[in-house]
């Protein structure tokens, strides 16, 4: 039963941090159709931003929002420099963003070394609850991740701003010709999918090395809950991210993490097969 | 305010659609577009609101240069558009749509929806009448501030009573000093309302006229004749 | 082909030169840098020419790589089997996942995607499975090439790798450099257009995808005895970024430029990256981005360009009269086609409602019709482009409900596109040509075939008479937009046409060009037979082209006769004079 219990939990902390790293990259990808390749990078410094927050000796928790904030000023001036010229060619964006994830590993690189980096934990030790022991800072974790989550879908799908995005994705030229600045909702979109990546680099610096490579780990998982959850839906990704969370913790309980890696793998592939997939996202 | 339009040129992926068109529409006047099926009526409208490239000529906007501008400063400026084909955002829902137009809804509008409206604002608007989203889409278009309307077959798929209101609506909205671009295939409507008359053929002006002339109905039943 | 040959030959001779000049270390580097120009060039054969965006061509590498180690660590005397075994293993694999994932039709970004996460996947693979694998460190102490247990000098050995890396080379070069070649480049740049001209276009990326595994397992076998070892990094971020720089930046579609990128590269971060690792790599991230925003073919065909040489440098083809005419309806019972209550529905939107539709004899029928009638999708119907939900297609009698468009094309049905769909970066020639072989064509067969290509008398005939005869050798892509429908027409003749099918083939064209298109069209009709179906607005034009006239409205037929019977019509008057609304 504990064991159970235990499982359940370490689940649903996988849940809650494929959702919030694969987040930005759904954004960015239902709205605007663009495949992000960089976005593990984006993750990546959202982690060092929480490590040189803790180096300059401020508290953690300072480092949530200001990972936000530097990522959507980075994400903001890529969209700017590089996005808008290749917006609507996806082969281009692929590759442009697949090379700007060399550079943006590189300066990390330059800047921080290859040294491992770590933040201490901000909550240290386990909380006794449903008859387990857990550590205290995933439950923090998964309260945030999932916060994020759903204020981030919420304003998508509530806000003006957000009405004025969906026009966008919905049907690009009536949104022009009602006067909507496109460019202008772009701009925020791609900002706010890299600020929700750093908001996830923040939140799990303390949970492993930070190091330039560090990024690429997060690709697959969360490419593997967009492709799960449909490309062209916002609440997708919390669907995609429980059902990869499920797949990996039930088969790494029961076999190991190879056979979660083909399972979730396999899943893809198979849902790709099922389902005909409109990739062009923003123009389908 | 005054649209103007010099030899504006125009296509879409390398064809080119309009070779050359030059007209005006001026406030308080609606000038009736017509010409047949692939003459170039949506891509001279698509043009003027710049969702297509002019490739050559010139758009003013009271006399100010727009061909360059994005779509967005020219609605800012004063044009306003209505489509033919797709005129909502189908996969949005019915309220968005009008939130998205930015303008209350008129009561004639909802009037012409009956109740039924009220009750189907949740809807996605893809799944009302062609008709029902055409009205819609033109009711918005009246309800903006905009004063120079560009109106794409308004009248396509609307049943003979709306087109009465949708005349009226536009009539109204002249004679409080709009311009009125209105493309129309059927020339009902159009006689009814226009103060002039270009016909389009093949990209080019063959033929305008005003409404006093006395031939007019013949030469426009002439071009547009099977 | 001699062309490709020659050139692997010069090139092997100045490589065993070379290495023998500089020996030692230099030697060891090239045939490195050798092999990766092998990886790069069996990614620019899948990605280039077939215009699969494969982002995991590590996977056949790799996983041929880790093959071929097993296997000479346990028969250390099959060391030269081994590459072989490899090429096939790299083959198998490619094979797999294409038939798994390119039936689908997925786009470029999926594709991308998919081989990339299974790339990444293959990494943490091989790292966790360490039976097999030996984990992390991987395997070590894989002998260098050689055969019956003897190992050679480091050196000779070097050489060997070098050599058998550029006979790899020339094999896709001479590939490439035969039809099969064109029609690839074709299939990368416009799938539609080579389904509708009767290539069977996802075979045919399956096919290239296998041949582009298959070199790259080879490859990969040739990695393993060069290195000595084989870890999971060789699928990881960085290989699989660097093998898609060398081939973005040296020039995709060519296969000089994956090799000079590759060798160009990997001498530069050879000798920049003692000194200035971290920079060098920075700068490698830069010039990948530059290269994909400003200079998207790639450094060499931009040298290229700018030297003056253009598409009119790939091999042209012979165009020769063919001997049989297959123009004209071919012996068949019942129509020539005939469209039986067909319905397709988008949406809520009934694009064609219940729609009966045949011909008889071999006329020249036009298709008019208020927008939203449904013409172009009837068209699109009778050729295959777009299923049906409901009805019966028959093409000379022969059931092709719910065929792919490839078989539709090989029924005899040709059909030009309302905006012309051509293959840009080829010659006029080759676009006709390519239009000639799509009846009957199989991968192998188009790797083997000559490059004659007969061309029956209609087609030859519109070349001749729009002036396209003289300029065969022009790329397709600087026409003007009137040449460039009139090669449209001509692609569609040179085929196996048997029913032409036009849309809109006056878009675009004065009044007076449009009626010297109908003379064409009618002297076409009138000396070759030619059952010709148009949708076309323009009455002038349909006055002076069309035997009769079928009228479409709200995706069902309205009225069909001759023109005068059909202007006559008072439904027809109606509908265009907007009373019936």
């Amino acid at each position: 039963m504990d064991a159970l219990t235990l499982e359940l939990l370490n689940g649903l902390s996988t849940f809650a941090t494929l959702g919030v790293v694969a987040l930005g990259l759904g954004i960015v990808f239902g709205l605007m159709g663009i495949i992000n390749l960089a976005h593990g990078e984006f993750v990546m410094i959202g982690a060092y931003v929480s490590y040189v927050v803790h180096a300059n000796g401020f508290s953690h928790w300072l480092s949530v929002p200001l990972a936000a904030v530097v990522l959507f000023v980075l994400g903001g001036a890529i969209e700017l420099t590089l996005i808008r010229r290749i917006h609507r060619q996806p082969e281009v964006t692929i590759l442009a963003t697949f090379g700007l994830s060399v550079c943006l590993r590189q300066v990390a690189e330059l800047v921080f070394t290859k040294d491992f980096r770590g933040v201490p934990n901000p909550v240290p030790g386990a909380t006794r609850a449903f008859g387990v022991l857990f550590p205290t800072y995933r439950y923090v974790l998964i309260g945030i991740a999932v916060a994020v989550v759903v204020a981030t879908l919420l304003a998508f799908t509530k806000s003006r701003f957000g009405l004025t995005v969906r026009a966008i994705v919905a049907d690009r030229d009536l949104a022009e010709a009602s006067g909507i600045r496109t460019g202008i909702a772009n701009l925020c979109a791609f900002g706010i999918g890299a600020a929700t990546a750093g908001i996830a680099g923040a939140l799990v610096a303390p949970l492993g090395a930070i190091e330039p490579q560090a990024g690429l780990a997060y690709l697959p998982g969360a490419f593997l809950v967009v492709i799960v959850g449909g490309f062209n839906k916002l609440w997708g990704v919390v669907v995609g991210a429980l059902i990869v969370a499920g797949v990996q913790t039930g088969v790494i309980h029961f076999y190991d993490a190879v056979w979660a890696q083909i399972a979730s793998l396999g899943l893809a592939v198979a849902v790709l097969q099922f389902r005909r997939v409109s990739v062009e996202g923003a123009s389908a | 305010m005054r649209l103007e339009a010099h030899e504006l040129r125009s296509g879409h992926g390398g064809v080119p659609v309009l070779h050359g068109v030059s007209f005006c529409v001026g406030g308080g006047e609606i000038v009736a577009l017509v010409g047949r099926n692939g003459a170039g009526k949506t891509t001279l409208v698509k043009t003027v609101v710049g969702l297509l490239r002019a490739t050559g000529g010139q758009l003013l906007l009271d006399g100010e240069q727009i061909t360059r501008h994005p779509p967005s400063r020219r609605i800012r400026a004063g044009l306003r558009a209505a489509f033919q084909e797709r005129p909502l955002f189908s996969q949005l829902s019915v309220a968005d749509n009008l939130r998205l137009s930015g303008h209350p809804v008129p009561e004639h509008v909802l009037a012409v929806f009956g109740d039924s409206l009220a009750g189907r604002s949740a809807q996605r608007a893809g799944t009302l009448s062609g008709g029902e989203q055409k009205m819609l889409a033109a009711a918005s278009a009246l309800a903006s501030t905009a004063s120079i309307l560009l109106m794409d077959e308004p009248t396509e798929g609307l049943q003979p009573s709306n087109v009465e209101v949708l005349g009226d609506r536009l009539d109204a909205a002249r004679n409080s000093g709009r311009g009125i671009l209105l493309v129309e295939q059927h020339l009902a409507l159009a006689t009814r309302l226009a103060d002039r008359f270009i016909v389009l053929s093949k990209g080019e002006i063959v033929d305008s006229g005003s409404a006093g002339e006395r031939d007019l109905a013949d030469r426009l039943s002439r071009h547009l004749a099977i | 082909m001699r062309r490709a040959l020659a050139a692997g030959a010069l090139a092997a001779v100045a490589v065993v030169a070379m290495s023998v000049a500089l020996g030692g270390f230099r030697a060891g580097q090239l045939s490195l840098f050798l092999v990766f120009a092998a990886l790069a060039v069996s990614l620019d054969f899948v990605w280039g020419y077939a215009g699969i965006l494969s982002l995991g061509q590590l996977l056949p590498f790799g996983i041929a790589a880790y093959a071929s180690a097993k296997i000479t660590l346990a028969a250390p005397s099959l060391s030269v089997g081994a590459l072989i075994v490899a090429a096939l293993i790299g083959a198998a694999v490619a094979a797999g996942i294409g038939v798994a994932m390119l039936r689908r039709r997925p786009t470029a970004v999926v594709v991308g995607l998919l081989t990339l996460v299974l790339s990444l996947t293959a990494e943490q693979i091989a790292e966790q499975w360490r039976d097999i694998t030996g984990g992390f460190n991987g395997l070590t102490g894989v002998p260098r090439i050689g055969a019956f247990g003897t190992e050679l000098s480091d050196t000779a050995g070097d050489i060997v790798i070098s050599v058998l890396a550029l006979a790899a080379i020339t094999v896709v070069g001479v590939g490439v450099s035969r039809p099969i070649g064109a029609v690839l480049i074709g299939i990368r740049s416009n799938e539609r257009r080579m389904e509708a001209l009767g290539y069977d276009t996802v075979r045919c990326k399956i096919w290239a995808f296998t041949v582009g595994g298959a070199v790259a397992g080879f490859a990969g076998a040739l990695y393993v005895h060069r290195t000595g070892f084989v870890s999971p990094q060789i699928f990881g971020f960085t290989l699989a970024t660097s093998v898609v720089l060398w081939t973005l930046v040296g020039g995709r579609g060519t296969i000089v430029g994956p090799v000079v990128g590759a060798l160009a590269i990997n001498f530069a971060s050879a000798t920049l990256a003692d000194v200035w690792l971290q920079y060098w790599t920075l700068a490698t991230g830069v010039i990948f981005v530059v290269v994909v925003v400003v200079m998207p073919d790639g450094v060499v065909p931009s040298l290229q360009r700018l030297a003056g040489r253009s598409a009119g440098r790939r091999r042209q083809p012979t165009l020769l009269p063919a001997d049989a005419e297959p123009s004209g309806a071919p012996p068949h019972d019942g129509a020539i086609f005939e469209a039986i209550d067909v319905r397709k529905s988008f949406g809520f939107f009934r694009l064609i409602d219940g729609l009966t539709l045949r011909m008889d004899e071999p006329e020249l029928r036009c298709l008019v019709g208020p927008n939203g009638a449904g013409k172009s999708t009837l068209l699109d119907i009778l050729c295959g482009q777009q299923g049906c939900q409901a009805g019966t297609v028959r093409i000379f009698g022969q059931e092709c409900t719910g065929k792919p468009s490839w078989e539709f094309a090989r029924n005899g049905v040709s059909r030009k596109f309302q905006s012309p769909q051509l293959v840009d970066d080829l010659s006029v020639a080759t676009n006709v040509a390519i239009a000639a072989w799509g009846a009957d064509s199989s991968p192998w067969g188009l790797a083997r075939r000559s490059w004659n290509a007969p061309i029956p008398p209609a087609a030859s005939e519109i070349l001749e008479r729009t002036g396209l005869g003289e300029r065969l050798g022009a790329r397709a892509g600087d026409l003007s937009h009137g040449d460039k429908q009139w090669l449209e027409v001509a692609m569609a003749l040179a085929g196996n046409c048997r029913l032409l099918l036009l849309d809109e083939p006056t878009a675009g064209m004065t009044v007076a060009e449009s009626l010297e298109a109908a003379a064409l069209l009618r002297d076409l009709h009138a000396r070759h037979g030619l059952p010709i179906v148009i949708v076309e607005h323009d009455m002038t034009f349909i006055r002076a082209v069309a035997d009769r006239v079928t009228v479409l409205a709200r995706g069902a037929v309205l009225a069909d006769g001759d023109v005068a019977e059909v202007e006559a019509n008072p439904q027809v008057r109606a509908i265009y004079s907007g009373v019936d609304t």
